[in-house]
């Protein structure tokens, strides 16, 4: 009998790793926190045309796409169930998305279970890899010089400009994939929209930001290399600050 | 007794885990395109063809530098001075059957800013490698609707990424965000039956089997057309496809 059980137990685990449904969340439960929290950006049917999205800028995630900026993946791949966590959690800092620290997790939980409704590439596609983030070195002026370097051998300065406050030259013509205008971000203003930790930084150009013009480095960039840019995106808003 | 009775169930989860990572896909014998029949399609513009912008090479130097410092055109239409229409992709709508896709990679070059060639069509499937030629940053960003899109940095001349589009879909833009003006349109295909028309505007359909097929030609600026052909075993046979000029 405890054979069958752990039997049992293997099956069903490694089908929910095969589907990549690392989420455990009640989808009528969620329906119902979305339509109270959500709707009124993302819209009643996911598509990001809510009652308040033309109020917005960035305009509120469409959710039909199953496209999100802010993963722990690859480039192009469905975020994980954690990674929506983290972003209803803790909000998008300089836009309209507030933090819903205040929810519990179940109804996060729940929540994401319901807005994976909007695409069936959640129950179409794999999981992907998820990208390894080293221990981060000491935080040293090599390293920030180091990543100075980085940030001119990957031309970051082509859209965040020179001295990385969103001003490079391609800044003007710059489109989300839904058309809409978008500027690149001005590293130089402190805090980040999606986490301001050294992992949510080391995050965000490995991985991209899918449907948005900023695309992952992660074939380009080494990752002793990347922990030196993240040093030198982080010198930015410090230097700004005594420059004031 | 208990050790006949643990390789017993063993073999029993074994097979249990087995299914669980069974995929669910269909299997269909795969056919190489042997057929004998073929359909020769002419791309033609009725009226003048719109005058083609230049593009704006001046905002990065380096693309400036790689087109020795010539005017680089807009190849949104671009029609010799016959009509003949360059880069339309021609296709086979429907046809029964599963083809193999090519393991040898198809070449999307970024060079002088711009992407060569401008539209093409794979097969799902089938790897197609990125290349960056230009000593400057671009990112490859293809849209596709049916496919996942992707969003890759290439800052270095000579870096290539492989990637590949599992799953038929219509022609999809690509864009690089750095240099707004750099086009692309890929079509992906369960078929080898498509092809895009080169400068005198022709298309070559070969090794089709015999039957009726829908045939359509799709433009970036003009949109489908579509025509239904019967061919017969061994026939060559030529259509016109004639998009009007706006």
């Amino acid at each position: 009998m405890r054979f069958a059980i752990v039997v049992l137990f293997l099956c069903m685990a490694t089908r929910i790793l095969a589907s990549g449904a690392d989420n455990v969340g009640n989808r009528d439960h969620g329906k119902i926190v979305y339509e109270r929290y959500c709707m009124t950006c993302h819209g009643e049917r996911g598509n990001g045309a809510g009652e308040f999205a033309p109020y917005t800028n960035p305009k509120p995630r469409d959710f039909r796409k199953g496209t999100f900026k802010w993963r722990s993946t690859p480039s192009g791949s469905l975020p994980l169930v954690s990674d929506l966590e983290r972003t209803i959690r803790e909000g998008v800092y300089w836009t309209a998305m507030p933090s819903f620290f205040v929810l519990n997790p179940r109804a996060r939980a729940d929540v994401i279970a319901y807005l994976q409704s909007f695409s069936d590439r959640w129950t179409s596609e794999q999981p992907a890899p998820l990208l390894v983030i080293p221990p981060e070195p000491a935080n040293t002026s090599a390293s920030v010089q180091r990543g100075r370097d980085v940030y001119e051998a990957q031309s970051c300065a082509k859209c965040h400009g020179d001295q990385g406050m969103g001003d490079g030259e391609s800044s003007k013509t710059l489109v989300d994939d839904w058309g809409n205008p978008i500027v690149p971000f001005d590293l130089t203003k402190g805090h980040m929209k999606g986490g301001s930790s050294s992992e949510d930084l080391y995050r965000v150009f490995m991985t991209g930001l899918n449907g948005t013009p900023m695309p992952s480095f992660s074939d380009t960039i080494k990752p002793d290399e990347a922990w030196d840019l993240v040093h030198y995106i982080q010198s930015l808003n410090a230097q700004n600050r005594r420059q004031k | 007794m208990r050790r006949p009775y643990f390789v017993l169930m063993m073999t029993f989860v074994t097979g249990l885990i087995a299914y669980s990572f069974q995929a669910t896909y269909p299997v269909h014998a795969a056919q190489s395109p042997s057929g004998t029949a073929r359909i020769i399609a002419k791309v033609v513009l009725n009226g003048k063809a719109p005058v083609a912008g230049r593009l704006p090479m001046g905002a990065d130097p380096a693309c400036l530098t790689q087109n020795g410092g010539k005017a680089v055109l807009d190849p949104t239409v671009e029609a010799d001075a016959n009509g003949n229409l360059k880069d339309v992709l021609v296709y086979v709508k429907d046809i029964v059957g599963s083809y193999p896709a090519p393991t040898t990679p198809f070449t999307l070059d970024q060079s002088g800013c711009m992407y060569k060639p401008h539209v093409f069509g794979v097969i799902a499937g089938q790897p197609v490698e990125i290349l960056n030629s230009d000593p400057t940053l671009h990112n490859i960003h293809p849209l596709p609707r049916v496919n996942p899109g992707f969003n890759i940095g290439q800052p270095v001349k000579g870096l290539k990424s492989i990637k590949t589009f599992a799953k038929p879909e219509a022609p999809f833009h690509v864009r690089c965000d750095v240099h707004g003006w750099m086009s692309a349109y890929i079509g992906v295909f369960s078929h080898p039956f498509f092809g895009v028309s080169n400068d005198t505007g022709q298309v070559e359909l070969k090794n089709l089997p015999a039957g009726t097929f829908q045939i359509q030609a799709w433009q970036e600026k003009y949109g489908i057309q579509t025509q239904s052909v019967t061919v017969a075993a061994g026939e060559s046979k030529e259509i016109v496809f004639t998009f009007k000029a706006q």
